[in-house]
């Protein structure tokens, strides 16, 4: 069995060994997410996932695969989920379920921990290239499907046909994520539901423009 | 980062308090997105999510409400503003500002943060009141 790890130590792995280098990812993926990057150690990450450091040797060089591990399998997850929910928005009122979907996903923990890719970028961007590449990829992806629905809008007269959609796409992924770190700053989603909306309500003004 | 904090809430009631219209409201989203650009400024390090999470609470909050006040002169001035609510469109002022340096930083290039911030204040400061703006959507690509 072979996993496809384009950003982080690629090797054949036993079912066995897939197994073990998941649960590693997927601890360490917890720990960054609560804790921060910086704050996660390998020590930790043994510790909690049961494995001897030999192991997680054997998997991860370094902290730095580890951390693109985390940073792979937190984007496959989080683009599996946004492509499933962007894919049925057809009207605004979808967007606004989706916005709220978001919102109420973070709540969950008082918009503690704000967006897993977001952390990851803010801990990681200026000092490892590899990573923030494979970020810069995801939010690419991210805004992209962002940039689609607005498309599908402008196709079924919901736009006018000279807005810039990629622009818009852009500026929400922006609300989004501030959004987050506001609510992460506060402990309380309702800047994150503020900004989001603040920039939903800009485009259905566009959507009433003649 | 504390005295990040307090510089940066200085120098920003100093920029805000002389903004009453739109043309002052571009003005200092120009000289903001400057000095969040820079990374040697102290406005580049408040908008990266580190320091005490209270005092980085109490910044966001104080800064937003700089932003409001301003926001308010300039709607007050301005037609088609009476449904504009200036205290939430603060806050996402400063959202965009955060999450655009975040989308900046991992794309290495200044144009999410600026058009985050253009759509942000899109509401005041539409795309004709700015020759820069090259699109309806009202964001700015300078």
């Amino acid at each position: 069995m072979t996993t496809s790890v384009p950003v982080s130590d690629a090797k054949r792995l036993t079912a066995r060994g897939a197994k073990t280098r998941a649960k590693i990812i997927a601890v360490a993926a917890y720990l960054m997410y609560v804790k921060g990057v910086g704050m996660t150690t390998l020590d930790e990450v043994v510790a909690a996932s049961g494995v001897s450091k030999s192991q997680l040797y054997h998997h991860f060089s370094g902290k730095s695969m580890l951390v693109r591990a985390v940073i792979e399998a937190t984007g496959e997850r989080i683009m599996r989920r946004e492509r499933e929910a962007l894919s049925r928005v057809t009207t605004l009122a979808d967007l606004k379920r989706w916005r709220d979907v978001l919102v109420q996903n973070n709540a969950l923990r008082h918009g503690a921990y704000g967006c897993a890719l977001g952390s990851l970028a803010a801990d990681v961007a200026d000092h490892d290239d590899i990573a923030r590449l494979a970020l810069a990829d995801l939010f690419g992806e991210w805004q992209g499907l962002l940039a689609e629905v607005l498309q599908r809008f402008q196709h079924n007269g919901i736009l006018p046909d000279d807005v810039s959609t990629e622009q818009l796409a852009t500026g929400l992924m922006g609300a989004v994520q501030g959004g987050y770190l506001l609510a992460q700053t506060a402990h309380d989603v309702a800047p994150m539901a503020t900004s989001i909306t603040m920039a939903l309500d800009y485009i259905e003004g566009l959507s009433k423009q003649p | 980062m504390k005295a990040s904090f307090e510089e940066v809430l200085a120098r920003e009631a100093a920029a805000l308090a002389g903004v009453s219209d739109a043309e002052g409201l571009n003005r200092w989203r120009i000289g903001v997105l400057r000095m969040v650009t820079d990374a040697d400024s102290p406005y580049a390090r408040v908008l990266q999510p580190m320091g005490d999470l209270q005092d980085r609470a109490r910044f966001v909050e104080s800064w937003s409400d700089l932003i409001a006040a301003a926001l308010a002169r300039v709607a007050g001035g301005a037609s088609n503003s009476k449904s504009i609510n200036v205290s939430q469109m603060g806050v996402s002022v400063v959202a965009a500002l955060y999450g655009g340096a975040v989308l900046s930083r991992v794309a290495r290039e200044p144009s999410p943060l600026r058009i985050s911030v253009g759509l942000a204040l899109a509401p005041l400061l539409p795309a004709d009141e700015d020759p820069s703006r090259s699109s309806r959507a009202g964001l700015s690509v300078q």
